[in-house]
């Protein structure tokens, strides 16, 4: 239990600046008490020009603090402040920060991975209840005006994650300069591939997605054009896919009789919005199409909320194991080994936990680079720790954050025999803290490789740990040891330096 | 915001101009009811006279710059500005000749009757002469600012509506003539008293209960040659000028509103004059000549009247006559059962949700009381209202003025571009800005119009919001004499949607893409009216019935007319009230669709909504007209009223005025209303109805449901009690 607050979240996005003022009961529930929007089209700066310029910093500060002003009226002092694509892809981001850093204001970027994660999961808890069912196989498209995900949900975990750099604004610009804007965009999407990834990933055969999930303002707006109005965030609306084709095909088309009403730049963006769906429309086979009222506001407090109720809980751990799989799959990895690894280092995490520091989200991370190190094997087994570095650099997981990212793929380069130096480049452009964090996980990583035991869980008799002064008794339950404490005294060199811990390898009880 | 397309036909349509005249009309019928008192008259006489000045100032200056501008366009109605022009001058020769007939030969002569007297100097004996000469040079000369006309000294830039005195003088001892003006001051009362109070009371001692009253402009005629010393008086002109006041706020002038309405009303002298009166028959005279000449005036909107000018100033003749018995008594306002049940306000509000009150029937004091209990308040943490009109002492900008000083975050949006009342709303904006209130003077190219006031609060660590949303201004002198209706809330859904309407004032936010409850012009309130009606049409013709009242002040949008034509067309039952101008012209033998409007004691302000929706019924109040300016250049507000009780309440008094035979006057074909004919009021005169309904509803809501009802019941029709 904790005291009602006011708090606010406020959205920068590439061309509006929202904020919802939200009261939090005693029991974590929300309730909306007001709702701000101010047109201001940074993406026109960042998505033509690179950056934002400085009179539009100063321009969004003031509006910004005009909206932070509304919740001191409320008697509230809690305030998050998140910007996505647009600010995200400007160059001078940082600048950004800084500048509202010195107006007293602490601005967050969201990074696309993580906006896609919180999205994502206030999505799933949405849809619980009613449309249960609607993201048990399914293609959820997060739309912005800066960038599309495509995210496919397989037996009710995410599985396939992509970001494409398709937001309807910047398809609006396309259309602009386009003679044949309609035909440009569908060529566009399809030589992008993203069906044939998600096929891959959601081995379509078995798993065929059922409902296509849109989410975002313009998927709002489309759904509004279908008569079916969203005005809260945990509304939903099922939409009748032949009604809502009809209304597709006018969004497309730019005509119908709404389309009278609303501002041409509108019309184009809602026409943008209309081909991205109408593409996945037709080359999936979606029997339904789900539009819940999530906004990103409403995904970040539902993750603060989140947050403060279960610290330590992080509920995108088997959606980020699922989208792990999928990709290594994608490379041929051994995923019973992947699995393996993946169980160890856990284990061995939890058992160090209490007794040395580690980075936020260290699990997750653990988790990524042990279902993830191999994969530089599909290349050349020889380097195969660096081609896994490599390919890990190019993709992008959701629920890390970039630096999150570099840790997890710098972890996966040094977890073989090699040790850290400052000569190479990949960890030399590391910073202090993740350079430690990098070690750690690579030390715990290491150890969980040499040990490539098979077990389902912790009590099922594979692995069992115990700390002793200065000792990590590792008692496995096999017989034959020599190869794996060769495999150890090779790879366990990093930890012991690490943690000061020496690794002592048992066969049975101590 | 879109309009639809269609064409007029000026067969649906009743010229404007020339409704808002016969408006007048009905207004001045009542001057002329023998039912009614004499002091009554004598305000209505006083309404038609502050009428017609708007209505020069305004309608009459616009007509006349489009005729000027060539630009010519017909209005629906089919007339062309010049055309209206000509028409609103036959109609207003008209009213004014009935006007001074009723005030010179009726409503004056019966006040002697009654012992109260308006005396010319030239009627008085020598010893009032002389008591009178002696208040002239202690009070009145110091005032007073005589202009010469010569070489050297231009014509003056006389002010808009004040009463002013030309004089055509001789200097003793020099050739050639001078003129000279001389403007009555406005802040002496017009009324000068022939005897001091004590005196009177002497005088009542002895049983002679005499007021006699000399107008100001013919004291100062008459002892005008103290003011120009040495020089002899030719010809003189008591007259009254008004001005051009149909100016507006261009949107690229919007930066700094307060200093630019300042400027605008500084220049006020500088317009164009449109009208003259001149009192008697000096029309043809030198000055009157002179002054048509000089002020550029067309002769047909030059007027002589048989009596004293700026008849809006007789209003003062109504309380300084001291004559109460002569005017209709006045109604003790009934405070709701449920505030008198709590006493904090906030409580009341939280127990039933939602609480009507419909003025002047109700008491506005419960308004008054929320917001001075909120500024003393430790637990309220913001207050945010719009002001349109405010009263002179206005007890709502002291109580936010103080809680602004209590530390409150005090939001007040001032609408500055409020008609006539410029200069009023630029000094309580300096008020109320000195007291840390954040004053916003509306928003860019939009009048705020809505009435909304927000109070936000914190319970238990919990915001809990408060509204009142009304259809009249917060006002506590109007709301004494205009029918209004309030809203208190707490509904969520509802205080949500004022937050955000405050935002889009403030210019913090942009209008959300969509209201919860409320329908807000100029973004949707047009298309919310146009399904409402769209509906009730589609009810009909699947052979259901459409059922529409609608209570308003005027009604003149093209669209919305030709919409309530299709209804009626379509079969909808459609009951009317408009209380002032209306364009719509009804279609003989339709009788499905039925216009009446209602003047009475008290201003019909009220805008009431109703669709029938097969049984399901909706009513709507708001700040809005079916006027374009109302839906597509002002901010307006339309709210459901969603309790039953409220529904009950607003239902009863709208069936009151469908069957009111006292005041309610219909609107024929030919665009002409019928008048009632009354000598005594029954018990169907509605305004005195509901004021006697609601009384005995609240009383007996503090019986209980089981009393309530009854009274519902009981008042099935109307009763004499």
């Amino acid at each position: 239990m904790h005291p009602p607050l006011q708090t606010g979240v406020i959205d920068i996005g590439a061309h509006t600046v929202r904020m919802d003022l939200f009261e939090l009961n005693r029991s974590w529930q929300a309730e909306k008490l007001e709702s701000l929007s101010r047109p201001f089209n940074l993406g026109v700066d960042v998505f033509r020009n690179g950056y934002i310029s400085v009179e539009n910093i100063s321009k969004l500060i003031g509006m910004v603090g005009d909206f932070c002003a509304r919740i001191r009226e409320y008697g509230g002092s809690h305030y998050r402040i998140v910007a996505t694509s647009a600010v995200r892809e400007a160059f001078n981001k940082e600048l950004v920060i800084d500048r509202f850093r010195e107006a007293g204001l602490a601005l967050e970027i969201l990074e696309g991975t993580t906006e896609v994660t919180l999205t994502y999961q206030a999505v799933r808890e949405t849809l619980a209840g009613n449309f249960n069912s609607a993201l048990e196989n399914a293609v959820m498209l997060i739309m912005g005006s800066g960038s599309l995900f495509v995210i496919g949900v397989s037996r009710g975990v995410m599985c396939f994650c992509q970001e494409m750099q398709s937001g309807t604004m910047r398809f609006n610009d396309t259309l602009a300069s386009s003679e044949h804007p309609i035909e440009q965009l569908r060529r566009q999407l399809k030589s992008q591939r993203v069906i044939r990834l998600l096929d891959e990933a959601m081995c379509r055969e078995e798993n065929k997605p059922v409902s296509l999930v849109i989410v975002g303002n313009p998927a709002r707006k489309l759904a509004a054009m279908g008569g079916k109005n969203l005005r809260h965030e945990n509304d939903c609306a099922a939409l009748e896919l032949k009604e809502f084709s009809s209304v597709i095909d006018d969004c497309e088309n730019l005509r119908g009789k709404a389309f009278r009403k609303i501002d041409p730049d509108d019309a184009v963006e809602l026409s943008a919005a209309a081909v991205i769906v109408r593409h996945f429309m037709d080359s999936l086979p979606c029997r339904e199409i789900i539009c819940p009222g999530m906004t990103t506001r409403g995904a970040v407090l539902r993750d603060w909320v989140r947050r403060c109720r279960m610290p330590g809980v992080d509920p995108f751990r088997t959606d980020l194991a699922s989208v792990c799989r999928a990709i290594g799959r994608r490379y041929d990895f051994d995923g019973g080994h992947a699995l393996n690894v993946a169980s160890a280092s856990s284990l061995i995490f939890l058992k160090l936990r209490p007794f040395f520091s580690f980075p936020e989200n260290t699990s997750l991370m653990l988790e990524a680079a042990s279902y993830l190190h191999d994969i530089g094997r599909f290349v050349d087994f020889r380097h195969h720790h660096k081609h896994s570095w490599y390919l890990l650099s190019n993709i992008r997981l959701p629920g890390l954050t970039a630096s999150e990212h570099r840790i997890v793929a710098a972890a996966v380069r040094y977890h073989g025999r090699t040790l850290p130096r400052e000569a190479h480049p990949e960890y030399a452009a590391l910073s202090a803290n993740e350079k430690v964090a990098v070690l750690k996980l690579a030390a715990i990583l290491r150890v969980a490789d040499a040990l490539d035991i098979h077990f389902s869980s912790p009590e099922s008799g594979g692995l069992k740990l115990s700390l002793r002064g200065r000792e990590l008794h590792l008692i496995v339950d096999e017989d034959e040891l020599a190869s794996m404490k060769y495999s150890l005294k090779v790879k366990g060199g990093l930890f012991e330096q690490v943690f000061g811990l020496e690794l002592k390898l048992h066969n049975g009880e101590l | 915001m879109s309009k639809r397309d269609f064409n007029f036909d000026p067969k649906e349509f009743i010229s404007r101009e020339l409704s808002w005249i016969d408006f007048n009309s009905r207004v001045l019928d009542e001057a002329s009811f023998e039912c009614n008192k004499l002091l009554d008259k004598l305000k209505f006489i006083s309404i038609v006279g502050s009428n017609l000045d708007e209505f020069f100032m305004v309608r009459i200056a616009g007509l006349r710059q489009e005729a000027q501008s060539g630009e010519n366009r017909p209005d629906p109605a089919g007339n062309r500005p010049d055309r209206q022009l000509q028409l609103a001058r036959v109609k207003i020769n008209r009213l004014l000749r009935r006007q001074y007939h009723l005030l010179m030969d009726d409503i004056l002569p019966e006040l002697e009757e009654k012992g109260v007297f308006l005396r010319h100097p030239e009627a008085l004996d020598e010893d009032e002469l002389f008591r009178l000469h002696r208040y002239f040079r202690q009070e009145i000369l110091p005032v007073l600012t005589p202009m010469a006309v010569d070489p050297a000294h231009p014509f003056p830039l006389l002010n808009s509506g004040a009463v002013e005195i030309a004089l055509e003088l001789k200097r003793n001892g020099r050739k050639g003539t001078i003129k000279a003006f001389v403007e009555v001051p406005e802040v002496l009362p017009r009324f000068i008293p022939l005897r001091s109070d004590e005196e009177r009371a002497d005088d009542n001692a002895h049983g002679d209960d005499k007021r006699e009253f000399v107008l100001l402009e013919e004291l100062i005629s008459f002892f005008i040659t103290d003011l120009f010393p040495g020089c002899t008086v030719l010809e003189k002109l008591i007259f009254r000028i008004t001005r051009d006041m149909d100016f507006s706020v261009e949107d690229g002038k919007m930066e700094d509103l307060l200093a630019t309405i300042r400027g605008k009303l500084l220049l006020r002298r500088q317009r164009e004059a449109i009208r003259l009166e001149v009192s008697g028959e000096h029309l043809r005279s030198r000055l009157g000549r002179y002054l048509i000449k000089e002020l550029n005036l067309l002769p047909e909107l030059c007027f002589q009247l048989r009596g004293p000018l700026h008849l809006k100033q007789f209003m003062e003749l109504v309380s300084v006559s001291g004559r109460p018995e002569l005017m209709e008594e006045k109604i003790t306002p009934v405070i709701p059962s449920v505030f008198r049940q709590y006493h904090n306000v906030f409580d009341a509000i939280k127990a039933k949700e939602n609480i009507l009150l419909p003025l002047p029937y109700c008491s506005f004091s419960s308004v008054v009381e929320m917001l001075e209990q909120a500024a003393d308040d430790p637990n309220v943490l913001a207050i945010k209202q719009t002001l349109y009109r405010v009263s002179g002492n206005s007890p709502i900008i002291r109580a936010l003025q103080k809680a602004a000083e209590n530390g409150k975050q005090v939001t007040v949006v001032l609408e500055l571009k409020a008609r006539f009342d410029e200069s009023n709303n630029i000094a309580w904006a300096e008020a109320l800005d000195n007291s840390g209130a954040h004053v916003i003077y509306g928003i860019a190219g939009l009048k705020v119009h809505c009435k909304a006031l927000m109070v936000v609060r914190r319970e238990a660590g919990r915001i809990r919001r408060y509204v009142h949303l009304g259809t009249g201004n917060y006002n506590d002198k109007t709301a004494m004499m205009y029918t209004d209706m309030g809203l208190f809330s707490c509904d969520p859904e509802l205080c949500f949607d004022v937050a955000n309407l405050f935002n889009l004032l403030s210019g913090c936010s942009a209008p959300p893409e969509q209201w919860n409850m409320l329908a807000v012009s100029p973004f949707d309130m047009r298309s919310r009216f146009r399904e409402l009606i769209e509906r009730e049409i589609r009810h009909c013709r699947n052979g259901h019935r459409g059922r529409i009242i609608a209570k308003m002040n005027s009604f003149s949008d093209p669209e919305l007319i030709h919409l309530l034509h299709e209804a009626a067309d379509a079969g909808v039952e459609i009951d009317l009230i408009v209380r002032g101008i209306c364009c719509y012209r009804p279609k003989p033998k339709q009788d499905n669709l039925r216009i009446y409007s209602i003047v009475d004691r008290f201003l019909e302000h009220t805008r009431i909504f109703y669709f029938e929706n097969l049984g399901n019924a909706e009513y709507y109040l708001g700040s809005a007209d079916w006027m374009t300016r109302n839906m597509d250049r002002r901010v307006e507000l339309l709210f459901p009223v969603t309790d039953d009780e409220s529904k009950d309440i607003i239902f009863k008094l709208l069936m009151f005025q469908l069957s009111d035979e006292d005041k309610k006057r219909k609107l024929l074909p030919t665009g002409a209303y019928t008048r009632p004919r009354i000598t005594e009021y029954s018990a169907c005169r509605s305004q005195m109805a509901s004021y006697r309904f609601l009384k005995e509803l609240h009383s007996a809501m503090l019986s209980g449901r089981g009393e309530t009802l009854k009274v519902f019941a009981s008042w099935q029709t109307l009763k004499n009690n």
